[in-house]
């Protein structure tokens, strides 16, 4: 959580745009000449110029008095910057005890805590929609919502947050970029858009319009760049594979216009201190649409994290964005660690690496007494399999030995080095069936 | 089901006027915003507030009463399974209105939705389409109970070549077809308790085309059925070696364990293969014999039968007076939480049944349980008893039952696994043309249903009818007449009796209805989210009232009483929890004990020091620190919907070293259409309902048992091991050995409930960097490996000395 710093935002202007929320006709976002840095101070200056939205309701049905009480108030500034949309909140809260800021990681369950919610309709359509949530530390949930309340979390927003904790509440910046929002689509530059508010201690859910994930509820705007002229490029699908090793992202990008166009598309992929970057320009006939593939790496070793840019003439038109972590090489399960002597065990293994690096790899099974003497041993090679069932006999085992270790390690085959290396130990028992007379 | 004519007004037919007119196609709903919900082929949009005097075609006349809904990702329901199905007007009183050219007309009426099942099972219902009866429906007391409606598909079996929209789907709604002859230009529909779904309305003369239309929405269901529920079913799995008398008889016979999932692919593998289905357990234990057959050929009219077990030097046990044999029945599980995830489409072997002979095609296993009562005072030893397989032409052959009971008796479980045994498990009885009598044995029957099984009724709400409150504000007393004494009685005997509530405490759920059903007046305005007050008057009430029930509780010798003062109250936030500590501060003026359930991060701030027993679930959470600071106050922690598996029944409950473990959904019968339809949202009753008002277990039911006694085992290992230590035998190496597993398994379990939800099985236990999952062989060697310490460490203590 950010220290804790006096609140500059008491002088806020308020502009009563709330009197027209219940109006049919679209407000006008007011453009602000240089985006707020996004440091959670909520600086007059920059935010200048601003929508400032006090009117929030609760929502909480259970909390039947729609009124926000006076400790828990929360103000809004919002406007339209060049780089994307931006969002600051100024919320007053009277226990400050009992504010929760536990989500850290991207898309974790931040709605949870004490946290600010952005509802953005990009398209107009009423029932698609970006649904994203940041707390005080700034992690952000993001969502793509194909149809109400029903999330895509594998859409990022690569939207900045971060919040600052004040003497009588906090205050939380949001920006989320425009090239994620696939404006191109909007033909009238109309975005619906609610925001919300989270509070734990009193199970608050305020709402500045309407409810919080029904899109025709929610109050209707215009941004001045949109459609085709401004977003010529739209991404349907992008798909990341959230396996270590050697892998391709595979977007589908649709030409919105009449003409075809050359794009310049760019791969970032940046994890600790490793980064790499793939370039490739691509042909888009008119109104057509283009499968990409370009290639990366990434390792189980930390967050991952995407930049997929498509540029027009040197300007960003599109960019889509992902952070995820990468999963563990292999994951070994066992179906028990109690046989009955003499019984076989199930070892599976997944061998979580891309496709196209699992030839590199083989696995193998060693069962040793407790002496370290190796008692079975195994191997097999990974080929196509990413997940695959070994049934290891223990009949070998001598009678005299109660417990065994079941080693797994899972071996680079060009390099020769152990990549993963887990150990089970294992308890040999006699059979309840072993004195039963026969029949 | 399906079609139903009930009636077909004669017809004269009045081709001029009807001649041309485009058909009426019509679907209703709730108002919703999000226009692509209302959208199901060329059919219209109707919602309550459609009236016909605005001027359309169509619209209601009288709404005297109409409810309506619309799917919306709610959490009440899975998603629907097709847009026909995820919305509807209720329509308990009034009448849809349509402007039609005079003359008969047809009339296509599909009436039900995907809401938990239950809307359309709620009254009688009855359509009159011109003043005449058309549908006319009885859902009663007498008739709720069968096939036509909550035990829809109870009889079904499944097969191979299933229809799987036909199985799952079509049943949903109800169909009707009838004509009605018009004569003022308008078709009145008067509906009383109608679901209604969807309706076409055309010319007589046109009926013919009727057909092409319900062809069309039955493909479009079709369709958007396999776009929202994709599914295939799994190849199946190697055969297993097949013996000459396999082939001779016609099927295999093999043994499968009661955590193993046995869908229509599965295949037993060759060690599973055989005649004898062993099992062993200790004297007093209930222990199920699982076993299947995969028929090789047709078997017609196939029955099983299991014979008496006879045992060491001429013990016996009676088979049909001491077990249950059931028919296992294929169901998809469906959604069993709120969040309308996860719905599983696998068909596997889970509703016990009693079934006589069946057809079974081959190549689909089929799969038994005989659930045995082992007699406490059975002999320790081998047991064997024979299984008969009959087929319409005699006995087709034969299997047998190896028991092996173990020399030691199996204690009744040290404390009290409960339930929600509390309005799910009666609103369903309460019904048009309810029999209070037939009310009353279906409880008695649901009761003994818990205590049959080990389980404890322990957890209950209070009855109607069991006192009153007497006198004024300021004065209030809690009194009962001798009739309302004797009906308190007979249920709380029930209770102790037949619910094992005799070996526990009670937790008595009170705080609101309590009162409401003693007459409380004026009426009491705090509610446990902490909105409305409780006056001083009220308050000094309510203590005298709660001691004057504790003494009636004392005097005829009732378990003790903890009064359930706060369920789940970080629902509400902070004041939710503090209305809970309130309302458990009123309790301890009156000398009375109290119990919470807590559910989040506020609770396990302020709950603990002011009830005596704390539960608790994963959000509270639960820690090594929580759980001591609830006992360094003096208080006992119990544990509160922890899962419902067997590892959360039976190891994880012992790891958290609980006094209770309260579950509540696992006994929500009657929350959804049990057998075998959609909607399956919170689909998590382990326990299914009978025409006769009881209950038949699941396989789940007798997993969550076995885990219960996984605990016991656990418990009676730990006294032995006390024992031994009282006696100095604590370095002998058994007693040792067995310690030393004791304290290994503590190491390993995970205290906290939630890293083993959905069957998680990345729970990487101390001493292994690999995740053995708690698969249903490690769950029978960890049974074993348990057993055998306790006979080893019997050894010790009956020759130690």
């Amino acid at each position: 959580m950010a220290s804790s710093r006096r609140s500059v935002s008491a002088g806020w202007l308020v502009v009563l745009v709330a009197a027209a929320a219940g109006a049919a006709e679209p407000v006008a976002l007011p453009g602000l000449a240089r985006a707020p840095r996004i440091d959670g101070v909520v600086e007059v200056a920059e935010w200048a110029g601003a929508l400032t939205l006090t009117e929030f309701r609760e929502t909480r049905e259970t909390l039947k008095d729609p009124a926000v009480p006076p400790g828990l108030r929360t103000e809004a500034r919002l406007a339209q910057a060049p780089g994307g949309l931006c969002v600051a909140f100024r919320c007053r809260h009277d226990r400050l005890d009992q504010i929760v800021t536990a989500a850290k990681t991207p898309d974790g369950p931040t709605w949870a805590d004490d946290s600010v919610e952005l509802f953005l309709d990009a398209q107009g359509s009423k029932y698609r929609y970006y649904h994203l949530i940041a707390n005080l530390a700034g992690a952000v949930y993001d969502a793509d919502n194909r149809e109400p309340r029903k999330a895509d979390v594998t859409w990022d927003s690569g939207a900045e947050a971060a919040g600052t904790l004040l003497d009588d509440g906090y205050a939380i910046e949001l920006m989320v970029p425009w090239t994620s929002l696939n404006l191109g689509l909007n033909r009238g530059g109309v975005v619906g858009l609610n925001l919300c508010r989270n509070v734990p201690y009193t199970q608050g859910r305020q709402s500045l319009y309407g409810e919080y994930h029904a899109p025709a509820t929610w109050r209707a705007f215009r941004v001045t760049r949109f459609g085709p002229g401004s977003w010529p490029v739209a991404a349907e699908a992008v798909q990341w594979n959230a396996l270590a090793g050697r892998n391709e992202v595979v977007a589908t990008l649709t030409n919105l216009t009449d003409d075809p166009l050359r794009l310049e598309t760019r791969l970032e992929v940046t994890q600790g201190e490793a980064r790499q970057r793939q370039a490739r320009s691509i042909s888009l006939p008119a109104g057509k649409s283009v499968e990409l593939r370009l290639p990366y790496t990434v390792t189980e070793q930390g967050l991952a994290r995407f930049r997929l840019m498509a540029g027009l003439g040197g300007r960003e038109v599109l960019v889509a964005w992902r952070a995820v972590q990468p999963q563990a090489l292999a994951a070994v399960t066992m179906d028990s660690d109690v046989l009955e002597r003499g019984e076989s065990l199930l070892v599976t293994v997944s061998v979580n690496v891309a496709p196209a690096s699992l030839p590199d790899y083989a696995v193998r099974f060693s069962v040793r007494s407790p002496a370290g003497v190796e008692l079975v041993r195994r191997e097999e090679k990974t080929a196509s399999r990413r997940r695959f069932t070994v049934v290891l006999e223990t009949d070998e085992v001598p009678a005299d030995v109660a417990r065994v270790e079941v080693q797994t390690i899972v071996v680079n085959l060009k390099t020769g080095a152990e990549v993963v290396r887990v150990a089970t130990p294992v308890r040999l028992v006699g059979s309840p069936w072993a004195d039963a007379p026969k029949e | 089901m399906g079609f139903r004519i009930l009636r077909v007004v004669p017809v004269v037919l009045c081709l001029a006027c009807a001649a041309g007119a485009a058909p009426i196609k019509l679907i209703f709903g709730a108002p919703t915003g999000e226009t692509p919900r209302t959208q199901f082929l060329d059919f219209a949009y109707v919602t309550p507030d459609t009236k016909l005097e605005t001027g359309g075609a169509w619209g209601w006349t009288d709404t005297k009463r109409l409810t309506a809904w619309v799917y919306a990702n709610d959490r009440l329901c899975s998603t629907p399974c097709d847009g026909l199905v995820q919305h509807c007007v209720t329509c308990w009183s009034g009448t849809l209105s349509i402007r039609v050219p005079n003359g008969p007309v047809a009339v296509h009426l599909w009436v039900g939705d995907g809401f938990e099942g239950i809307r359309r099972t709620m009254a009688s219902y009855r359509v009159k389409a011109e003043g005449k009866p058309v549908v006319e429906e009885a859902v009663t007391f007498q008739t709720i109970a069968t096939e036509r409606w909550w035990l829809r598909g109870e009889s079904e079996v499944y097969r191979k070549q299933v229809d799987r929209w036909v199985r799952q789907v079509k049943p949903i709604l109800d169909e009707y077809d009838f004509t009605v002859e018009v004569t003022d230009g308008q078709l009145d529909l008067a509906m009383e308790n109608v679901n209604l779904s969807a309706l076409v309305a055309l010319p007589a003369a046109e009926a013919g085309s009727l057909k092409d239309i319900l062809a069309a929405v039955e493909t479009e269901r079709r369709k958007q059925f396999e776009q929202r529920c994709p599914w295939q079913p799994k190849p199946d799995e190697p055969m297993p070696p097949v013996g000459a008398k396999d082939q001779q008889r016609g099927f295999v016979v093999f043994q499968k364990l009661i955590d193993d999932q046995v869908y229509p692919w599965t295949r037993p593998t060759a060690q599973e293969v055989g005649d004898t289905i062993r099992v062993f357990a200790a004297a007093g234990e209930q222990e199920p014999f699982r076993f299947g057959i995969l028929p090789l050929r047709e078997l017609r009219g196939l029955s099983v039968e299991v014979g008496n077990f006879a045992g060491p030097n001429g013990a016996t046990i009676d088979a049909a007076a001491g077990g249950d044999l059931w028919t296992e029945r294929y169901t998809e599980r469906g959604s069993g939480s709120t969040g309308a995830q996860g719905g599983d489409l696998d068909p596997a072997c889970d509703v016990l049944l009693t079934r006589g002979p069946t057809d079974y095609e081959p190549g689909l296993p089929r799969m038994f349980t005989y659930d045995l009562r082992v007699p406490a005072e059975a002999r320790p030893g081998y047991y064997r008893a024979p299984v008969v397989f009959r087929g319409a032409g005699g006995e087709l052959g034969r299997a047998e039952l190896l028991l092996r009971v173990l020399p030691w008796k199996l204690p009744p479980c040290p404390v009290p696994y409960t339930f929600q045994s509390t309005y799910q498990a009666w609103t369903d009885l309460v019904r048009e043309g309810l029999d209070p009598q037939a009310v009353r044995r279906a409880k008695e029957a649901r009761v003994r249903f818990i205590g049959r099984y080990g389980f404890s009724m322990s957890y209950f709400h209070p009855m109607e009818g069991w006192g009153h409150i007497a006198g004024q504000p300021g004065e209030r007393h809690f009194e009962q007449t001798p009739a309302e004494a004797a009906e308190m009685d007979w249920w709380y005997q029930l209770a102790m009796n037949e619910g094992n509530a005799r070996n526990y405490w009670i937790q008595y759920h009170w705080p609101g209805s309590f009162w409401v059903r003693a007459r409380w007046q004026p009426g009491l305005d705090y509610r446990t989210d902490g909105t409305g007050s409780i006056s001083a008057t009220d308050r000094a009430d309510l203590v005298r009232c709660i001691r004057e029930f504790e003494a009636i509780v004392k005097q005829k010798g009732y378990p003790k009483h903890y009064w359930y003062a706060s369920g789940e109250p970080d629902n509400f936030g902070l004041k939710g929890v503090e209305r809970g500590n309130e309302m458990a501060q009123i309790v301890r003026d009156a000398g009375g004990a109290t119990l919470c359930s807590l559910n989040g991060p506020i609770g396990n701030k302020l709950a603990p020091p002011v009830h005596d027993i704390v539960l608790a679930n994963h959000a509270t959470p639960i820690t090594e620190e929580f759980i001591a600071r609830v006992k360094g106050l003096g208080h006992q922690f119990g544990a509160h919907n922890t899962g419902d598996s067997r590892l959360s029944a039976g190891y994880q409950f012992w790891r958290l070293g609980a006094v209770t473990k309260f579950q509540e959904v696992i006994l929500y019968v009657a929350y959804t259409v049990p057998y075998t339809y959609l909607p399956w949202n919170y689909k998590a009753g382990a326990a299914y309902p009978m025409s006769d008002g009881g209950w038949r277990p699941t396989v789940r039911w007798l997993r969550y048992r076995d885990g219960r006694d996984d605990y016991v085992y656990l418990t009676v290992l730990e006294q032995r091991l006390a024992k031994a230590r009282e006696a100095g035998l604590q370095d002998r190496p058994a007693v040792k050995e067995a310690a030393e597993l004791v304290a290994e398994l503590r190491d390993k379990i995970y205290l906290d409930p939630a890293k083993y939800f959905g069957g998680a099985v990345d729970a990487k236990e101390a001493g292994s960097s690999v995740a053995v999952g708690w698969s249903a062989k490690r769950f029978a060697r960890y049974r074993w490996l348990v057993a055998s310490q306790i006979i080893a460490v019997d050894e010790v203590l009956a020759h130690g000395k």
